[in-house]
């Protein structure tokens, strides 16, 4: 295993697909508590898992207030 | 073999590993009383004096390891008993004295720094201070080559029988110890055994990968000269609590404190791999747990922590190693270091060292008590977590700590984020035992809320195409761009981009719709800039010097509506089917003239405003949609925190502004929005900010007074007279873009007038994020705070934020953030990440842009940037700052600019100097090595310095690494064979010196690293032995291990006397190899020691 700091986006562990208010969509880590304001839409799952789910359900990067 | 021999000359004896390891350091350091340990038992109530001195002379008596001294023995160092080498117990009364408990403390401090001869003794001091009738100290220290920690507590124990045998008038128990005999017999036994063969296989296995162990200092190792301390206590009750935290994943109190320190590594430096230091007692059978001796056994103890574990995994994980280690604890450390190849002193095998001191009890003279105090428990090589348990359920968790890594008030901090870190991980375990242990804060409530707030404040609600028309109706007649002999009026720039905007809209251009330009440098520019923010659309300027594929790549992504351009530059573009507007058609002007002069509706904010694409990872480019809500953000914060100052200091209302950057980046919006504000901008064309010569020139004869580029294009136009005294000089200079040599900063806050602006952002936070402003008289600090609408956080792997000092990675979150990545969902969402903080600051579900650039902040709350997380440079397992060296490059006073990179080569990383000789100034590659050999340890100065002309630049004028040359291989380097001459004839012998000890066909370059060269202790045990034959100089192994190189090694010659007529021997005794066994390393440097003393032997070696 590296030693190098391993950014907790970039992890091997699980994932969760976090969903706001405005539509917007976050990576989040398993292991970090889901932020106020935020639920968990998808997961918990691989990284590639949730970020193919975000692909494929985010289709419009334009806040829900703005639209 | 040994012991049949020992037999014949009863009193000498081989040594015990532990010894050896002990007299292989101290032969480093001669002289260094580091290796003195000692106690103090506080004894409160009436003692026998007399008494007390017959039981120390009886438990002296018993504990044969106090009356050692070192022999040469046979071949091998060994060890002798010789009775009466202990001094009688020393006797101060302390009692008239105006401070009797300083007096002793420091009579206690001033004996444990006195330097023992281990050939001489004695290695021990015994006293007993009476600081009042009722109150003594007694004071022991030995020498770490005849105790451990454990020895001094059955020496203490002994002690404290005997007197209370005598006391009470009854005979002492029998002598408790066993001799010194059966534990070296013992080992004799183990090593030769199958168990040691075991245990051999099992240290090989766990680490075959060679873990680079984590430090909690980012300072290089070194050897342990002396040890600060830092005490600290757990509260009365704390062991309870403890324990019973622990009991859930079926582990110690003990263990529990191991998994809170690897733990709390993890969290500091991020590390997941975690090699602690766990002092093993290393005895075996009554006969060891019952003998004070030297034995104990430090082990690397490796720990996988990862924010996911919950406590419960961590706790176990702890208790499995720990109890595999503890199975294999009689495997010598020296071994395992020999079978990986660290055979350096400062190659370090593990990183803090957890010691618990379980068996350490207080005692009873009697009724009395004695309450033991360690003073001093040996050298540290890193760090060491000291634990104590107190009967009434306290902790005392000290730290010691290598003062060449650690200060004092960096282990306070370490001493107050480990304990909290064991607080948060016991409260967890209490809780919930499945609980990640990510979620562990280092910082309190009110911390996290401080370390978080930045700045967050009101949404703008103008967007900027109606800031602009405000603007222009306030001042109509006043120049706003002036590009060549071309100018615009404020009035004459709205009317043609509301004609614009008015064209583009009625061509489909709405909302969202983004619009490429493809124009030269010219006013027009800022017209269709602006055109295209009031018509709504989305701005996308191309940089028409890109490659053919780059403009396709990012006018697919884009898929525009429109691309308003000029014959020409349209004509460059690479085949596409956008609809394009010609600026220069005769048609499109008189359609445009035929357009109103009013601005069209004003654009949503949170609609995007312009797109910039920038280089992704993966080679694809990336578009970064920036919204108007957040382009607004950017004025406002500009107006505040930079135009009003500027306006004020200078006295001047409307301020010249140079824009002097590629459209195509973002940083080209701040000079932009100076404009909105009102100021004239000068745009300078592409051969105009490109040659330092021109734009020098141009600022002064255009009085220029805000000037805006990368910092290393700023050295260029200072070096170009940019700041000269007789002439006009900016009144700000913004440097962003890459990180600001010192030197720069100094000069540009140290210039009279100009007030440096340090703004630092990625595109992602649309232009800037966070700022720094020269600090007050211009003494080169620099003070920092996010811009308007930004908080700037530094958080650890676990998103947690970092306390104050320690690096972290930032994040930004904020109305300054972008809207994402266009097209790019799945990007978007692992790089604008939810927000833990949001909520705190009024902004629940907001976001945070994770920049990937490494940070701490400072306890004024100023952020440092310390690089990229993505490429840390580790250069022989040291991790190195290239700004660091860079800025000590730069300081030489022949250097104009500087660069160091790392470079991968066949035989690894290497680090790379170039310089840029100063103007009039020669610069030798050489001189210039050697002045950073002075100034930075070894690991840090480049294997060669390269000069050129100038340092080759990327388009945006940032650093071009990949362009800077390899050094040439005829020029001298270190690490390799040179060719170099020598410079001196000291110089010249060594480097053949170096090549017979090392057996090198040809001599090393004069700044050859010994150890780089593939050398190790015992090669540089041979090289010391050769020089002080060959010089006859007096010179030990310690300064080889300091001065590794021809030429650093010739320096300390010339320095040093020649033994002739000094009371040092000329001829010094060395190892004769033709007797020497294959004994470890360390055996053999017993006779470096040995040299040192003041009775050597006289041998002269055949080779």
């Amino acid at each position: 295993m590296s030693d190098a700091p391993a950014n907790p986006f970039d992890g091997d562990g699980d994932f969760l697909v976090l969903v706001n208010a405005e539509g917007q969509h976050s990576l989040w880590p398993g292991f970090a508590a889901v932020p106020e304001g935020w639920t968990a839409a998808h997961g918990p799952c691989a990284r590639q898992t949730a970020l193919d789910w975000i692909t494929e359900h985010w289709t419009d990067l334009t806040p829900a207030s703005a639209q | 073999m040994r012991h049949h021999q020992a037999e014949t000359t009863p009193a000498e004896l081989p040594l015990l590993a532990a010894q050896s390891g002990i007299l292989y350091a101290q032969a480093l350091a001669p002289g260094n009383p580091v290796y003195n340990t000692g106690d103090c038992v506080e004894i409160d109530g009436p003692l026998d004096e007399e008494l007390f001195e017959r039981a120390l002379r009886q438990t002296v008596q018993e504990a044969e390891t106090l009356a050692l001294v070192a022999t040469p023995g046979d071949g091998d160092p060994a060890q002798c008993v010789e009775p009466g080498a202990v001094p009688a117990l020393r006797r101060l009364d302390l009692r008239t004295a105006e401070r009797p408990d300083e007096e002793a403390e420091a009579w206690m401090r001033a004996d444990l720094g006195r330097p023992v001869d281990l050939t001489e003794g004695p290695l021990v001091t015994h006293a007993l201070i009476r600081l009042a009738d009722d109150r003594h100290w007694w004071y022991q220290r030995v020498h770490h080559f005849a105790v451990d920690a454990y020895a001094l507590t059955l020496i203490g124990r002994r002690l404290a029988e005997t007197y209370t045998a005598l006391a009470a008038g009854t005979t002492p128990p029998e002598n408790p110890f066993g001799t010194l005999r059966e534990l070296v017999e013992d080992e004799a036994e183990y090593t030769a055994g199958e168990r040691h063969a075991a245990d051999r296989d099992f240290w090989r296995e766990r680490f075959a990968d060679r873990p680079e162990p984590v430090s909690l200092s980012d300072r290089p190792a070194a050897a342990a000269g002396a040890v600060l301390r830092h005490g600290g206590e757990l509260p009365a009750g704390s062991l309870t609590r403890l324990e019973s935290a622990a009991r859930a994943a079926k582990a110690t109190w003990a263990e529990l404190l191991i998994a809170a320190t690897a733990g709390y590594v993890h969290r500091m430096t991020g590390a997941r791999d975690v090699v602690l230091g766990l002092p093993l007692m290393n005895r075996r059978g009554p006969a060891a747990l019952r003998t004070p001796a030297m034995m104990v056994n430090v082990m690397p103890l490796r720990i996988t922590v990862q924010p996911q574990d919950t406590g419960a995994e961590l706790l176990r994980r702890v208790v499995l190693e720990v109890r595999a280690v503890r199975r294999h604890q009689r495997y010598r450390q020296e071994d395992l270091r020999r079978d990986l190849g660290l055979t350096v002193a400062e190659q370090p095998l593990f990183g803090p060292m957890v010691n618990i001191k379980a068996f350490e009890g207080d005692l009873a003279f009697g009724d009395v008590p004695g309450v033991v105090r360690n003073l001093s428990a040996g050298p540290v090589d890193d760090l060491a977590v000291a634990v104590v348990p107190a009967p009434d359920g306290s902790v005392s968790l000290g730290l010691d700590a290598n003062p060449a890594r650690y200060d004092a008030d960096g282990l306070a901090t370490h001493e107050s984020g480990l304990r909290r870190y064991l607080d948060g991980l016991t409260e967890l375990l209490l809780d919930d035992a499945q609980r990640p242990v990510g979620t562990i804060d280092l910082l309190d409530a009110r911390e996290i809320h401080r370390a978080t707030a930045g700045r967050t404040e009101p949404a703008v609600e103008r967007t900027l195409p109606e800031l602009f028309t405000a603007q222009a109706a306030r001042t109509p007649d006043a120049v706003a761009v002036r590009s060549g002999a071309v100018s615009l009026t404020f009035a004459e720039l709205e009317c043609a981009a509301n004609r614009l905007a008015h064209e583009l809209r009625a061509r489909g251009v709405t909302a969202g719709t983004a619009v490429a330009l493809a124009l030269p440098r010219s006013a027009d520019t800022v017209v269709a800039l602006l055109a295209v923010l009031k018509a709504g659309g989305v701005c996308q300027p191309l940089d028409l010097g890109h490659p053919a594929q780059r403009l396709t790549d990012v006018l697919d992504d884009t898929r525009p509506g429109c691309v308003v351009g000029t014959a020409d530059a349209v004509r460059g573009l690479p085949e596409h089917d956008v609809p394009v507007l010609l600026l220069d058609d005769p048609d499109t002007r008189a359609r445009l003239d035929a357009r109103p002069r009013t601005a069209p509706a004003a654009p949503a904010p949170r609609q995007p405003a312009y797109v910039i694409h920038t280089s992704g990872s993966t080679g694809r480019p990336k578009g970064v949609l920036v919204t108007h809500a957040s382009l607004a953000n950017l004025h406002a914060g500009h107006g505040a925190d930079h135009i009003a100052p500027a306006v004020e200091r200078t006295g001047r209302e409307r301020l010249r502004i140079a824009h002097s950057a590629s459209f195509a980046f973002d940083a080209s919006w701040d000079p932009l929005i100076w404009m909105v504000h009102g100021h004239e901008l000068h745009l300078l064309d592409d051969a105009a900010y490109r040659d330092p010569a021109v734009l020098t020139a141009y600022v002064a004869d255009h009085r220029v007074d805000y000037l805006d580029a990368t910092p290393s294009y700023v050295e260029t136009l200072v070096a170009e007279g940019l700041l000269d005294e007789d002439r006009h000089r900016p009144a700000l200079v913004v440097v962003g873009g890459e990180t600001v040599p010192e030197p720069l900063w100094r000069r540009l806050a140290g210039t009279a007038g100009l007030n440096p602006i340090n703004l630092y952002g990625p595109t992602e936070t649309t232009v800037d994020a966070y700022y720094w402003l020269a600090g007050p008289d211009g003494d080169g600090t620099a003070t920092g705070r996010p811009v308007r609408g930004s908080r700037a956080y530094v958080l650890d792997t676990s998103l947690r934020p970092a306390p104050v000092g320690v690096t972290g990675e930032l994040y930004i979150a904020g109305a300054c953030l972008a809207a994402g990545y266009l097209n790019r969902p799945d990007l978007t969402a692992e790089r604008f990440t939810a927000d833990p903080f949001g909520a705190l600051h009024g902004e629940p579900g907001a976001r945070m842009y994770r920049t990937g650039d490494l940070v701490r902040r400072r306890a004024d709350g100023t952020l440092e940037f310390l690089g990229r997380a993505d490429d840390q440079v580790k250069i022989r397992g040291f991790r190195i700052e290239l700004g660091e060296i860079q800025a000590v490059l730069a300081g030489h006073p022949a250097v104009a600019q500087a660069a160091v990179i790392a470079r991968d080569t066949a035989t690894g990383k290497r680090l790379l100097g170039y310089a840029v000789p100063a103007e009039g100034a020669t610069a030798d590659p050489e001189a210039l090595r050697a002045h950073l050999a002075e100034k930075l340890p070894g690991h840090m100065v480049p294997t060669a310095i390269t000069l050129l002309d100038a340092l080759p630049r990327t388009a945006n004028d940032k650093l071009d690494v990949r362009a800077l040359p390899d050094p040439d291989p005829a020029a001298p380097t270190a690490g390799a064979t040179g060719h170099s001459g020598p410079r001196t004839p000291h110089e010249e012998i060594l480097r053949g010196l170096f090549a017979a000890t090392l057996g090198l066909d040809e001599a090393p370059a004069p700044h050859a690293d010994l150890f780089d060269l593939g050398g190790h202790s015992l090669t540089a045990g041979r090289l010391a032995a050769r020089i002080r034959e060959t010089f006859g100089t007096p010179l030990g192994l310690a300064d080889v291990f300091r001065n590794p190189t021809p030429a650093a090694l010739a320096a300390l010659l010339r320095e040093a006397p020649a033994a002739d007529g000094e009371d040092r021997p000329a001829l010094v005794p060395v190892p004769r190899t033709d007797r020497m066994p294959l004994s470890p390393a360390q055996k053999r440097l017993w006779f470096m020691h040995r040299l040192e003393g003041p009775s050597p032997t006289y041998n002269i070696p055949s080779s």
